[in-house]
């Protein structure tokens, strides 16, 4: 009976506390109720994709309930691969956060690079139509198959934006339901099978008219398309994305989330600890994979970010769909050599060519190791980088790319157009000529963007239907020529069509930001932080949005 | 609802009250054991009450859960007391990985795959299905390997409305590489298929798509997204009974039994004293003896298992008291020479 006393304290307190959690509604449970929080202490040092950023405000309660702060660095989805499977990662970094690992699972050498994971939410991969087209297609009445999606994209019947299924997870799932569905097999993809395909993706392709290299670009720039009257009818990507765009109040006209009746790919957001961290990290790890997968904490991810939640116990809410019928998971590549066939074939056959304008300042401060960074950057994707992701990021089959060296004066442009039958010699081309770059003179910035979107118009007119897009990689501050209100005017004299043409910006050396932020936001195009770290990196991150 | 800043200090309090309640309850610091075990047994680790009667004996258990073959390195070995994968055969790996101090049986679980009612119905329209002796089903390996190898897809069968998908007939499993219930699934494919059927076996997996690593995944994945994630999940019986106790299994869900079947031997392999004195506890402490029955697993005392089953059969579930059609365990040299050459297949 030595522990009677004790029972009674302890029961005293019980009840104390549950006085104090006053009375929460049915459907969250009090924290109480799950047990105390398990505690770790300092930072678990995440790479992440971009798409987890809107779990933040849920990281700062798992701060506060865990002691450990979680800190995101963001990468694409290839780079994190390719980080993952050399080693790099684990050197800076404890854990990995991806909407999925499946890709990553594949690579040959991650296998013993990856610890345990903690999967936290669930989101399939979908297409969300502006309301009016999803009626006039019928689609909000009777769900669609991807075949059938994949032939009124090709017949024009609408258009919609895409992240790039080499930079980002969501475009890469989508990429891989829709192969997976209108080959039909029933079964995993085979490579022979993606050849097959490619008229029929070529054509669910023409329908993509804007690209990102992230899930939440995406996102904006289809609210910015909108707002420069030249709207998209839709998007693919997470439901959770567009059910977000739904409830942000920023759309003229809500989505309608269309479920291909034959399936979809699903995100799983697996919190994944690095093989190799160190005990600290593994404590922290398991406390904030407990904190996140509590039912109180996946009620608030389903409520804030509209992903579903990865446990039993916490039942969804009205918004998620179909309202009728299942949710047919279709079925991701088990070999790697398959995963990659996709990526690369997305870029040099099945996506619609791109046309790629850089605009690059040779004034006299790029002289020495700037310019050779540049050389670097555009060699690599000549095809000097071989890695995974420089392989999948070069420039592809059938790309269109233009450069357009300025200093005082703009240059004559130097246009290369790459055949997607033996793409070597004109790789080669674009490699002698970016060798024999030099550097001299002053800095015409707004004579050379007026020129390229000059360039893009008259190139538009003689073939329409290219992804176009503008790089500005500039060191300094304009020196001569026409100033920002004059390109302003300009650009605001523009045809629609060449007005949305992005124009993705690098803030690099002494360049002015302000001036880079604004032309990526007038133009719908981003800027690119280029400051520190590699401007090969960077170019190969610019590749998802062209 | 609360505001946050009232839920933070709510909380900061309950888990200062907390921590005092666990001090007067145990009367000193217990301390800490870790362990890596298999994703299935994750929520038995994590349920209250194991933890209290660990505790109960000086012990806090600090628990990382990954697939029962995937653990069976030093890495993800060092700094754990314990590991404690699904089988017997995944133990061998793991005491390989790290010299062990001693190995304990505690309970053991048999393959079997979760499904619906619907499904089974199709399947036994099919010829792949049929009621056992104690009322349960049971998917007949040959048949089912038959159905697969004709590549028969479920908007083949007439008169399919539940899941008419364009997918082929497949137990959707983990990767036999990373997880022993599917390196014991594709054991009992090998053995039918025979020698020559390794190919036959690969071709399983490949065809299913992504496989995870661990048994707890994909399950998990069955319980909340039910049939719009899978037909047919491998998983163990304990899995699902479970669930069944939990009350979280999706609607229309059932067992069905392989047969033949594996009855996996879930092994602790402890590394240290405090390693060995969880094997030992999880196999002589009544306590736990009798929740890891409630959580599904075939302990040595019958009877504990025989109560969980009344509950179930009174709830409307009826499993078998004695375990279907087992196929002798395989013999360790041989099951690992088939891993392997299954294991190259896959990665071609």
């Amino acid at each position: 009976m030595r522990r009677t006393p004790r029972l009674v304290l302890a029961a005293v307190l019980l009840a104390l506390a549950t006085a104090c959690t006053g009375d929460p509604a049915p459907t969250t449970p009090a924290s109480g109720s799950e047990g105390p929080y398990l505690r770790g202490s300092g930072t678990l040092r995440v790479l992440a994709g971009s798409e987890l950023a809107d779990l933040r405000p849920i990281l700062d309660e798992a701060r506060d309930a865990t002691g450990v702060t979680v800190q995101l660095t963001e990468i694409g989805t290839l780079d994190g691969i390719e980080r993952v499977a050399t080693g790099a990662a684990a050197r800076d970094h404890d854990a990995i956060w991806f909407s999925s690992n499946r890709y990553l699972e594949l690579h040959p050498d991650a296998a013993d690079k990856i610890g345990v994971d903690a999967k936290v939410a669930n989101s399939p991969v979908v297409l969300g139509l502006r309301a009016s087209t999803a009626q006039r297609l019928g689609w909000d009445r009777n769900r669609p198959t991807w075949s059938e999606i994949a032939t009124a994209a090709g017949a024009g019947e609408f258009t919609y934006g895409m992240t790039s299924p080499a930079t980002s997870n969501s475009g890469y799932s989508a990429l891989v339901g829709v192969a997976a569905a209108l080959a039909g097999t029933g079964r995993a993809l085979t490579t022979d099978e993606i050849t097959a395909l490619t008229p029929r993706l070529q054509s669910f392709f023409t329908g993509h008219a804007l690209t990102s290299g992230s899930s939440g670009w995406l996102a904006d720039a289809y609210v910015h398309r909108q707002t420069a009257g030249v709207p998209l009818d839709g998007l693919i990507n997470y439901e959770s994305v567009l059910l977000s765009l739904n409830a942000g109040g920023r759309l003229s006209e809500p989505l309608t989330v269309i479920y291909p009746a034959d399936g979809v790919v699903t995100a799983d957001y697996p919190l994944t600890l690095l093989a190799g961290a160190a005990e600290q990290a593994r404590t922290n790890h398991a406390a904030i994979a407990d904190f996140l997968r509590r039912p109180s904490t996946q009620a608030k991810i389903m409520e804030q970010t509209h992903r579903r939640p990865a446990i039993t116990g916490v039942s969804l809410t009205g918004t998620f769909g179909p309202a009728d019928g299942g949710l047919v998971e279709l079925p991701f590549p088990t070999r790697y050599e398959v995963a990659n066939t996709l990526v690369s074939s997305f870029g040099d056959a099945l996506r619609k060519p791109a046309r790629t304008i850089y605009l690059l300042d040779l004034s006299g401060s790029m002289r020495g190791s700037r310019l050779e960074g540049l050389q670097s950057a555009l060699l690599g994707l000549s095809g000097a980088d071989t890695s995974l992701s420089g392989e999948l990021t070069r420039f592809n089959g059938r790309e269109q790319v233009i450069l357009v060296p300025f200093s005082t004066t703009v240059a004559q442009p130097r246009r290369f157009d790459v055949p997607s039958d033996d793409p070597k010699p004109t790789l080669d081309r674009i490699r002698d000529d970016v060798r024999g770059l030099s550097a001299n003179g002053d800095t015409a910035i707004y004579d050379a963007l007026a020129r390229g979107l000059e360039l893009a118009r008259e190139l538009d007119a003689a073939e329409p239907g290219r992804f176009t897009s503008v790089v500005l990689l500039t060191d300094g501050e304009r020196t001569v020529g026409r100033s920002l209100d004059s390109f302003r005017s300009m650009h605001a004299g523009l045809p629609a069509t060449i007005r949305s043409v992005p124009v993705f910006t690098l803030l690099f050396g002494e360049g002015n930001v302000g001036e880079m932020t604004e032309i990526a936001t007038l133009t719908g195009g981003r800027t690119f932080d280029a400051r520190t770290g590699s401007l090969a990196a960077v170019f190969k991150e610019i590749r998802g949005y062209q | 609802m609360m505001r946050p800043r009232n839920m933070v200090i709510v909380v900061t309090v309950l888990a200062l009250l907390g921590a005092v309640v666990g001090y007067l309850l145990a009367g000193s610091d217990p301390a800490t054991v870790r362990g890596v075990v298999g994703t299935e047994k994750a929520t038995f680790f994590a349920d209250p009450r194991v933890r209290e009667a660990f505790e109960k004996h000086g012990l806090r258990l600090e628990i990382e859960a990954r697939g029962s073959r995937e653990m069976a390195t030093a890495d993800a070995l060092a700094g754990h007391d314990f590991g404690f994968p699904a089988s017997a055969q995944a133990a061998g790996p793991v005491a390989r990985a790290r010299p062990a101090s001693g190995t304990y049986e505690p309970f053991g679980s048999p393959l079997a795959v979760a499904t619906f009612t619907s499904i089974v119905d199709l399947l036994a329209q099919e010829g792949a299905a049929r009621r056992g002796g104690a009322g349960h089903w049971v998917l007949d390996l040959a048949a089912y390997l038959d159905l697969a190898g004709r590549d028969l897809r479920w908007d083949q069968i007439a008169g399919n409305v539940a899941y008419p998908a364009r997918r082929d007939v497949l137990v959707t499993t983990t990767h036999p590489s990373y997880s022993g219930s599917a390196a014991g699934y594709a054991w009992l494919a090998a053995t039918h298929l025979g020698p020559d059927g390794l190919d036959r076996v690969a071709k399983l997996f490949t065809d299913q798509g992504g496989l995870e690593r661990s048994t707890g995944d994909p399950f998990e994945r069955y319980l909340t997204q039910g049939l719009n994630f899978a037909p047919l999940v491998l998983a163990y019986e304990a899995q699902y009974i479970g669930a069944a106790a939990a009350g979280t299994l999706p609607d229309g869900a059932t067992l069905m039994y392989l047969s033949p079947t594996l009855l996996s031997t879930h092994t602790v392999v402890a590394f240290t004293e405090r390693g060995d004195e969880v094997g030992e506890l999880l196999t002589t402490d009544p306590t736990l003896r009798s929740l890891a029955a409630e959580h599904g697993y075939r302990t040595g005392t019958a009877a504990d298992f025989a109560t969980v089953l009344d509950r179930l059969a009174g709830a409307g579930t009826s499993l078998p008291a004695q375990l279907p059609e087992a196929a002798p365990p395989p013999d360790p040299v041989a099951f690992e020479a088939m891993l392997t050459a299954l294991d190259q297949r896959l990665r071609q």
